[in-house]
């Protein structure tokens, strides 16, 4: 990996006894790759993964003081991640339907689907469907947890995961042997 | 589900991060930290924002225990003081949802089967009496055991597509008449009350949701409704049930309106006609007097306001001579595309009247005067005969 950048001068850190600061870098170091490759699957457009990821991460940064001392900061990173997400859907996706009425909006991914075809049958699913599988199956909470996360009831998240694992199964089935 | 998880982290590997991540982050903080001190004015906004999407919050898991709040069921998401504030002048314009169809209707999202004599509300707002789970893609709506649709009459579908998060603070979907099917990609679990003709969705409307419901549309004849024999009062007690200790004048005043009428169909109509003529005016800028004698003094002297009052009062009268009838609550057909489907906004919000006819079901009638006729009126119909 690339030489971490430090977020506040040299000479402040470690003040406190221990580095928070590199507390907070080795938190994105640990959870970019997840929480970006997450959100690329729920949202299917890299831009929009990389503006919620930021946010997300500064979000916690801001709060860093309170974080650090949680159990979970990867937890409350991921949930302001989805809360971050959900809230921004409400706001652009009437925006992206009156400039857009009938193509899609998601065709940037069209390169990464010609090879892939998961992420083709991920195009299949709603965004819901993709959020509840992403969350249950791809980073392992339990459907309480997803159901927190996602502002549903823990029986709607077993119903969405249902559907989407069937929706893969049938569309990514063919080449999965 | 390791199945999953292997395909899922294929895709996943698809999408490297981007590697500049901390610079990134501190071009982000700076950028908010100059936007928040050149911009007092946008920030206190954003502030306001934030808070009221943390009351929102707090309300939503305050809606599951409305039972035990004071002042009554679902007292803070009472639907007709919903419409009220979404047809006042100064209320923004809000695109709520789309219907693809091409046969436009009123649009139902709940319904009100309680008069405490003073206000009308749903006995089950949440559908956790008497709903039923509905597991979509694909799910029939049961329906009540009284309701025999007529040989050779079809249902016809209605897609809806959502475009506002949560309108209404509410879970209920808009439907058409009487559905009886529903198919939805990502609803998961809707719960169906068909005695109340609502449906909840865990979780509450999102922006992209889509859904399609099949609802037989009925529009019999006026002949037709005056052949539907006396409804018995046993039979619908639940329906005809009206306060004790309602002032008497009310009932007179239900027998006058219909002195000349013989068939129930012909009573309602006469009802229906009366809101139509007799100096009753619309206007939404009305005190909503939550006295006892509110209905009396609108029906008496006032005579002027929104479909609140017509709605509630005609459910009122109907009642008074032992015919089922309910409140509606949801929005008119709204405003036809370009590209042919009807887009509904806060400003459509409405109420109306059901009307329990055997063989039918829950018919609608259109009291308020002022709002344009009811999509079904065409001559000949029981609306417009």
């Amino acid at each position: 990996m690339n030489e971490p950048v430090h977020l506040v001068p040299e000479v402040t850190r470690g003040a406190l006894g221990f580095d928070r600061t590199a507390l907070f870098e080795d938190l994105v170091e640990a959870e970019l790759a997840n929480l970006y490759g997450a959100l690329c699957l729920i949202t299917r457009d890299r831009a929009e993964a990389e503006d919620v990821m930021q946010e997300a991460f500064l979000r916690v940064w801001e709060r860093w003081d309170r974080v650090v001392e949680m159990d979970d900061p990867a937890g409350y990173l991921f949930r302001t991640a989805m809360n971050i997400w959900r809230k921004g859907r409400r706001r652009t996706a009437l925006a992206v339907r009156r400039a857009m009425r009938l193509a899609s909006p998601r065709d940037e991914l069209a390169e990464v689907e010609a090879r892939e075809v998961v992420v083709r049958a991920l195009a299949t699913l709603t965004p819901r469907q993709r959020a509840a599988i992403v969350l249950v199956d791809l980073l392992d909470h339990s459907s309480e947890e997803a159901a927190m996360l996602l502002g549903i009831k823990p029986p709607t998240v077993r119903v969405l995961v249902s559907q989407g694992r069937a929706a893969l199964k049938q569309n990514a089935g063919e080449t999965d042997e | 589900m390791s199945d999953t998880k292997q395909l899922l982290e294929r895709a996943r590997d698809q999408f490297p991060p981007p590697t500049d991540v901390m610079d990134a982050l501190l071009r982000r903080r700076d950028r908010k930290r100059r936007h928040q001190r050149f911009s007092a004015g946008v920030v206190g906004m954003a502030a306001f924002v934030a808070s009221v999407g943390i009351v929102w919050d707090v309300a939503s898991l305050d809606r599951s225990e409305t039972s035990v709040v004071p002042g009554g069921v679902g007292a803070g998401s009472d639907p007709l003081i919903s419409i009220h504030s979404q047809l006042t002048d100064d209320a923004p314009v809000r695109d709520l949802f789309e219907v693809e169809t091409s046969h436009p209707q009123y649009w139902r999202t709940s319904t009100l089967d309680e008069f405490d004599g003073n206000e009308w509300r749903t006995s089950d707002p949440e559908g956790s009496k008497d709903g039923q789970t509905v597991t979509v893609p694909t799910g029939p709506l049961p329906q009540p055991q009284r309701y025999v649709p007529p040989p050779d009459t079809n249902t016809e579908p209605f897609t809806f597509r959502i475009l506002t998060d949560g309108f209404d603070n509410a879970r209920a979907l808009p439907m058409a008449q009487t559905p009886e099917q529903i198919t939805a990609g990502d609803l998961g679990d809707v719960t169906w009350d068909p005695y109340r003709g609502q449906a909840f969705v865990d979780g509450g409307l999102d922006a992209g949701m889509q859904y399609t419901v099949r609802s037989r549309i009925l529009v019999p004849t006026a002949k037709q409704l005056d052949q539907v024999i006396d409804l018995s009062e046993a039979q619908y007690g639940q329906w005809t049930e009206l306060p004790a200790e309602l002032n008497p004048r009310i009932k007179e005043i239900a027998n006058e309106w219909t002195r000349d009428a013989v068939s129930d169909y012909d009573k309602v109509l006469a009802i229906q006609q009366h809101f139509h003529a007799d100096g009753f005016t619309y206007s939404t800028d009305v005190d909503v007097a939550d006295d006892a004698d509110a209905l009396l003094t609108f029906l008496t002297q006032t005579r002027t306001g929104f479909c609140q009052q017509y709605a509630t009062a005609m459910a009122v009268l109907v009642r008074e001579l032992g015919i089922p009838a309910r409140v509606a609550v949801g929005y008119q057909a709204g405003t036809l595309q370009d590209d042919g489907t009807y887009l509904v906004q806060s400003t459509d919000a409405h109420a109306w009247v059901e009307v329990f006819f055997e063989g039918y079901g829950w018919l609608q009638f259109e009291p308020t005067p002022g709002r344009g006729t009811h999509p079904n009126a065409r001559p000949g119909t029981y609306l417009n005969p």
